[in-house]
């Protein structure tokens, strides 16, 4: 069953940044963009490399290893090497925290 | 040219580094989506033995390995042997490794396209027409060895299976020419570490960390002619210190037979 988890608050990421969060095992990023707070799966799905150092350009976060670009929002594979999607996860901002569904 | 655009960082426009990876892919004669995926695992696993789909000859190299990486014929055949096997769905173990399953149709279909233009280049005489053999030829006679120097000098002497990219990859100075024909790739240590700095930014980056790297080697030419001479003394039983550039402990020996490392993967 799938719940609602405290991840952290707003202030806590920069806008057109993420940061990298761990629950139950699970490594997930959490973005602050223009269009909001998003949430994925923080290892790219190219080869085993975190996203936290990837550079985030409008809804889009790109690879710091090999440059592959993923759609923040849908999680969508936009450009090799990455083919493919990243696993995304529901986020609202509720009560002045950043709340990410799992 | 054609690295840098594999690395997918020539500028900002991704359209124009997939340009540049399917032109120059065409004339270094190599499945385009293949090279991308050696390529990335190349700098996921740089000279890790067993790992890295990218070393190009045997370590430490002696002086048959040198002629047959600079001649080019070995890689040339490599690259054939791919296509072959990517036309003919007969995905290696290599490919497996480092290549995500939902792209072996599209590789089995370029290199089908890809081999039917060369065949319609090889029969071009018979209509009159040599220029497709030159745009071929050219680039492979005389660019290729020139090229094949310059990747040779990445990696070889240096360690392999190192943890860090200091210890398995060189920088060299570079001369103002082979800097601009080699896109700044000589300074390989940078690349290696930051991958996504484009090529035109990577003299900045050499100069922002270069009290953090080792001191780069001497130029293209005198770091080509150390590594010949050593493979050549090594091919001979003889000592194999080079005068100036970085070699890993193992490959500074008195003479002797050699023990073999790794075994070439292309």
């Amino acid at each position: 069953m799938r719940q609602w988890i405290d991840a952290c608050a707003p202030d806590d990421i920069d806008t057109e940044d993420l940061i990298a969060w761990e629950y139950a095992g699970r490594r997930i990023a959490i973005y602050n963009t223009d269009q909001g707070f998003f949430a994925t799966d923080l290892m790219c799905t190219h080869e085993d490399q975190s996203l936290e150092d990837g550079l985030v350009m409008d809804c889009v976060i790109e690879c710091p290893l090999h440059g592959g670009r993923f759609d923040i929002c849908t999680g969508k594979a936009l450009s090799a090497p990455a083919s493919t999607d990243l696993a995304t996860y529901p986020v609202k901002v509720h009560g002045g925290r950043v709340w990410v569904q799992i | 040219m054609a690295r840098a655009g594999n690395t997918l960082r020539l500028g900002a426009a991704r359209w124009i580094n997939e340009t540049v990876l399917w032109v120059t892919s065409l004339i270094y004669m190599e499945e385009p989506l293949h090279r991308r995926f050696t390529h990335t695992n190349h700098h996921t696993h740089t000279w890790h033995v067993g790992k890295d789909s990218q070393m190009p000859f045997d370590t430490p190299m002696g002086f048959g390995g040198w002629l047959a990486e600079i001649s080019g014929f070995a890689l040339l055949r490599f690259h054939m042997q791919v296509f072959v096997s990517l036309a003919l769905r007969r995905y290696s173990q290599t490919m497996r490794m480092v290549t995500p399953e939902a792209e072996f149709p599209k590789m089995t279909r370029n290199a089908r396209i890809m081999l039917a233009l060369y065949a319609l280049i090889a029969l071009s005489p018979f209509a009159g027409l040599w220029w497709p053999i030159w745009f071929l030829a050219i680039p492979r006679v005389l660019g290729a060895p020139v090229m094949l120097l310059f990747t040779l000098i990445q990696h070889v002497e240096l360690q392999e299976n190192a943890p860090s990219i200091l210890d398995s990859t060189r920088s060299f100075r570079g001369h103002w020419l082979s800097r601009f024909l080699y896109m700044n790739m000589n300074n390989h240590v940078e690349h290696h570490l930051y991958p996504n700095v484009p090529f035109h930014a990577l003299p900045k980056l050499a100069e922002a960390v270069k009290d953090q790297v080792p001191e780069p080697d001497p130029g293209f030419v005198r770091t080509n002619w150390e590594v010949l001479g050593v493979t050549l003394r090594r091919s001979l039983g003889l000592p194999t210190k080079a005068a100036s550039i970085r070699q890993a402990p193992h490959m500074i020996t008195k003479g002797g037979p050699v023990q073999q490392v790794a075994k070439r993967t292309m």
